[in-house]
């Protein structure tokens, strides 16, 4: 039932019980993880399923002493199997590389981290979009932009990834890597997820 | 449920103007990302377009920049620089509008502000690129001014610009 008002006569929703339920759309925080000292990964779990899209945004710094740029890699419903392709195009001020990471045990967000003997109190951001995360016929396609700029070194960086699973996304679980194979995160990493509605 | 990402202000210029100041930022949010889509006036044609952050004219901004210009792609780096550069392959138009975003990650914590920015500028033929840029502005300062601005006089009427908060 639509109700209109006397003054201006903009019509409206009414919300009253027995009306059909208002759904506003957008975008709705679903988790943020702040993982404590000495995390190696960051995981959300039992992700609900009645968005259309996810995103990831992502500040990361590792607690690993070296002071260059790095990955962040992620996988999906904890799988483990060389069903990741990826797709990287990035910059290092000098120069441009694009090239392909396939048959991967992960998918990639690059150099949107850092090694903490770096530029201090610096972070390196990632934005990752996974559209239509709940279909149960289709392979996943992750879209990633991130980079770290230290004001004389750095990396930007797009990334498409390829998950050749049909399922659901139910989890995601994110490391930050570098010299050593299991980094643990910096304090003040965080990492946020989104769904939007379709 | 309120959505998560919420318009804080938006403009759309009915003349044209040298600035876009979106100030008094509440530091509520998480996250701050600007869409800006625009021209300029016959005195900014191929201007680049810049962002400066607190009004802050000190050289504590710098970026690595990877861009495709429809002939080759490129990788470039500015350091120290007193604004934020959007655009550095291509410049804005008097009639074909460009766009640019703003990713600006913990705008209101306690470390230098990483942000992420993109710029897109086609001209059916030469000049235009795709540009995406990491930024960093060496401050540890909530922001709470954000100026949008062409290199050369003015935004032309039309020219729009929306700041989100993120939570």
């Amino acid at each position: 039932m639509s109700i209109s008002s006397v003054k201006t006569g903009a019509v409206g929703v009414s919300l009253l019980a027995g009306n059909t339920a208002y759904d506003p759309g957008g975008t709705f925080l679903i988790q943020r993880v702040t993982p404590s000292a000495g995390a190696t990964s960051v995981t959300f779990s039992s992700i609900p399923q009645n968005y259309k899209h996810l995103q990831i945004r992502a500040l990361t710094r590792n607690a690993a002493s070296f002071s260059t740029v790095d990955q962040i890699r992620f996988q999906i419903n904890g799988s483990t199997s060389s069903i990741y392709d990826n797709h990287r195009l990035y910059g290092t001020g000098s120069a441009v590389t694009a090239d392909a990471l396939i048959n991967f045990a992960s998918a990639y967000a690059f150099f949107g981290t850092v090694g903490d003997t770096a530029l201090a109190n610096t972070y390196g951001a990632a934005i990752i979009d996974i559209h239509d995360y709940n279909s149960t016929t289709k392979n996943k396609t992750i879209r990633a932009f991130s980079g770290t700029d230290l004001n004389g070194s750095g990396t930007v960086n797009m990334n498409s990834s390829l998950w050749r699973d049909t399922s659901a996304i139910t989890s995601l679980t994110f490391y930050v890597t570098g010299i050593t194979s299991s980094d643990a995160m910096k304090a003040g990493t965080t990492f946020a997820l989104y769904g939007m509605v379709g | 449920m309120t959505s998560t990402e919420q318009v804080i202000a938006s403009t759309t210029l009915s003349s044209a103007a040298s600035t876009i100041t979106f100030s008094s930022i509440p530091n509520t949010y998480t996250d701050l990302r600007l869409v800006f889509v625009g021209t300029v006036d016959a005195g900014g044609a191929g201007s680049g377009l810049r962002l400066r952050l607190n009004n802050d004219t000190t050289t504590l901004y710098s970026l690595t920049e990877v861009y495709g210009d429809g002939a080759s792609a490129a990788s470039t780096r500015v350091t120290s620089s007193s604004f934020s550069y959007l655009s550095n392959a291509a410049g804005l138009s008097t009639t074909l509008p460009r766009m640019a975003t703003v990713d600006i990650f913990s705008y209101a914590g306690s470390t230098n502000k990483t942000y992420l920015s993109t710029f897109e500028a086609d001209n059916n033929g030469t000049g235009g690129a795709i540009e995406r840029m990491v930024h960093l502005y060496r401050s540890t300062n909530a922001i709470n001014r954000i100026d949008i601005y062409p290199a050369n006089p003015n935004f032309a009427a039309g020219t729009t610009a929306t700041l989100y908060g993120i939570l």
